[in-house]
């Protein structure tokens, strides 16, 4: 029944169409609307359950978007389907208006729109930072003295300055994570997706990765970062709550997590301070409900 | 973890007119050492090998213990060697003799020459990869297969599989020691019982590492794709390659070593069996 209905509102979003249209300048390219446009997309992996039902998702230019769910609630397929990985098996997905199943679109979407890895190992392609840095690049077809130019920088703006020759192998989890951005950025992305960068890392090298997206936004990349760590996602512009191949959720920071009944029915963990908050309004202690550590402080000691 | 520290496949950084060299030079002098190394048949050129290897790991600026330990985890080929060669050569005076195990002087001669032959051999090929970079070495071997690939051959492929392999070598050998200890830790021994019993306990180590193989495959493969890689065509070359003084130094040491293991082979009388 829920299901209908839910086909229902998403054919007349289809109907509808994509009304807003305004026109972007970048690298000599220019695309129309937001970077990301989910329309109603159903992706399943063995075509019985599906991994995403539905789901319509606009990702505006210049936003830290958060994507939170829990294990197997289709986050991470989220991120393979701005990607080009995969493609849906009904709806649409545009990615800086190109759609991902036009196949003659999809180089020019993994070069618009980087994806970063979970498993640090498994991103890096050489021995040598240098050469992975290069390798994006060097699959574009760039000028040797370009190519040399950008890995330069990218490692420069990921604090990995002087790590050239150093072996991949023999970096941290944090650090690999860390060359695999600059291996997206070399690339020139105006949008890069993590998907759950920090889930192998311990806490200070996930602190460091999200330190650098945060950065990057500030850049002007638009960032997706798609994690299981509420209190990363504490920090984006805008939080999508992901439960079961559908979006559960959808708002600022403040607004998601005050809910902190739905997202215990979610089965998510609240970030620190909500809990805290929570668990002192159950005692009797008088706090406002607030998703921010430091007033959360104050309102304590005053 | 520090286990594989260095093992038999990892880059070694350093500045040497070794690491400097072209590496299509590097890969064509390592190719004429290793056929070469089969006309060393007796002490003399294995002396003559032993000799011609040190200049080479001396010329590297890699510290002897480093090139030893890479090629530890092969030792267990000169194990099989020295067995080979001393139950089944029959030559001199015979010892010991069962059916088609003998056990002779001759057995021990070719067993001390065989194992130093392979073992220069070992350390040979580990000081290309040592001091070339995996993607100097899929340049390398790109670049010397290219003319190949008019006719259709995969050259490209093949070298990018080369330096994909070379990568991961590393990254599996520490998952096949934590899967060791995993399965250990389970109360499973490695290390006891008769062959066909050690044999049986690589199934459980063998087939979890088969399976993270394959996991690693298929991340790699999406990583690779979602950074725009379709193949050679289109794709920019950042290391070019160029032939230089080091590499023609090279070519004349290899050389010289090539002519006198031919001197010293002719001078035995020919039959490898009965040195005059």
């Amino acid at each position: 029944m829920s299901n209908t209905k839910a086909r229902m509102s998403c054919e007349t979003k289809a109907t509808e169409g994509s009304a807003v249209a305004f026109v972007h300048e970048d690298n000599g390219a220019s695309y129309e609307g937001d970077p990301v446009i989910f329309n109603c997309v159903t992706y399943s992996y063995d075509n019985k359950t599906n991994a995403l039902e539905d789901i319509s998702l606009t990702v505006e230019r210049g936003q830290y978007v958060a994507i939170v769910g829990g294990n197997g609630s289709g986050k991470s397929t989220l991120g393979k389907l701005v990607n080009a990985l995969y493609l849906p098996d009904s709806g649409t997905v545009t990615v800086m208006g190109l759609t991902t199943s036009n196949e003659d679109s999809v180089f020019e979407i993994r070069r618009r729109a980087g994806l970063v890895f979970q498993n640090p190992d498994d991103q890096m392609i050489t021995s040598l930072v240098i050469d992975d840095v290069s390798f994006g690049p060097e699959n574009l077809g760039l000028p040797v003295e370009t190519i040399k130019e950008r890995a330069a920088q990218s490692l420069h703006e990921v604090g990995m300055d002087g790590f050239e020759r150093r072996e991949t192998y023999n970096l941290s989890g944090g650090q690999k994570q860390r060359v695999a951005i600059a291996g997206i950025l070399a690339m020139n992305p105006d949008l890069i997706v993590l998907d759950e960068p920090g889930a192998m890392l311990d806490p200070r090298g996930r602190r460091g990765i999200i330190r650098v997206s945060h950065e990057l936004n500030k850049a002007g990349v638009t960032v997706v970062l798609i994690t299981h760590f509420m209190d990363e996602a504490l920090l984006a512009d805008r939080v999508v709550v992901v439960d079961h191949g559908k979006i559960a959720m959808d708002g600022t920071p403040a607004e998601v997590f005050v809910q902190h009944e739905r997202l215990k029915e979610l089965q998510l963990d609240e970030p620190f301070a909500v809990r805290l908050t929570a668990a002192l309004r159950e005692r009797g202690v008088y706090v406002p409900y607030t998703i921010n550590e430091n007033k959360l402080m104050e309102a304590l000691c005053l | 973890m520090k286990l594989g520290a260095t093992i038999f496949g990892r880059y070694y950084a350093a500045d040497s007119p070794v690491h400097r060299m072209d590496p299509r030079a590097k890969l064509i002098v390592a190719l004429i050492y290793m056929v070469s190394a089969v006309l060393a048949v007796d002490m003399v050129g294995v002396a003559i090998l032993a000799v011609f290897t040190l200049i080479a790991i001396r010329a590297s600026h890699i510290p002897l213990r480093e090139v030893y330990n890479s090629i530890k985890p092969l030792l267990f080929i000169l194990i099989f060697t020295i067995i080979l060669n001393v139950f089944t050569v029959n030559e001199g005076t015979v010892y010991w003799h069962w059916g088609t195990f003998t056990i002779s002087s001759g057995g021990f001669r070719h067993a001390v020459i065989f194992t130093l032959r392979v073992g220069l051999m070992l350390f040979g090929a580990s000081l290309l990869t040592l001091t070339t970079t995996t993607l100097e070495l899929t340049d390398g071997i790109e670049s010397l297969l290219a003319p190949l690939s008019r006719i259709g051959f995969p050259s490209h492929e093949i070298a990018m599989m080369t330096s994909i392999a070379l990568r991961f070598l590393p990254t599996f050998l520490d998952e096949g020691i934590k899967i060791k200890r995993a399965q250990e830790s389970r109360g499973a021994t490695f290390d006891e019982g008769s062959i066909i019993q050690r044999t049986k306990m690589l199934v459980p180590l063998l087939s979890p590492l088969f399976a993270s193989a394959f996991r690693h495959a298929d991340e790699l493969s999406m990583a690779m794709e979602s950074r725009c890689y379709h193949g050679s065509e289109g794709r920019t070359k950042t290391h070019a390659l160029k032939m230089g003084r080091n590499d023609y130094i090279a070519f004349a040491i290899i050389s010289v070593m090539v002519i006198l293991l031919i001197i010293v082979r002719l001078q035995i009388t020919g039959d490898v069996g009965h040195p005059a």
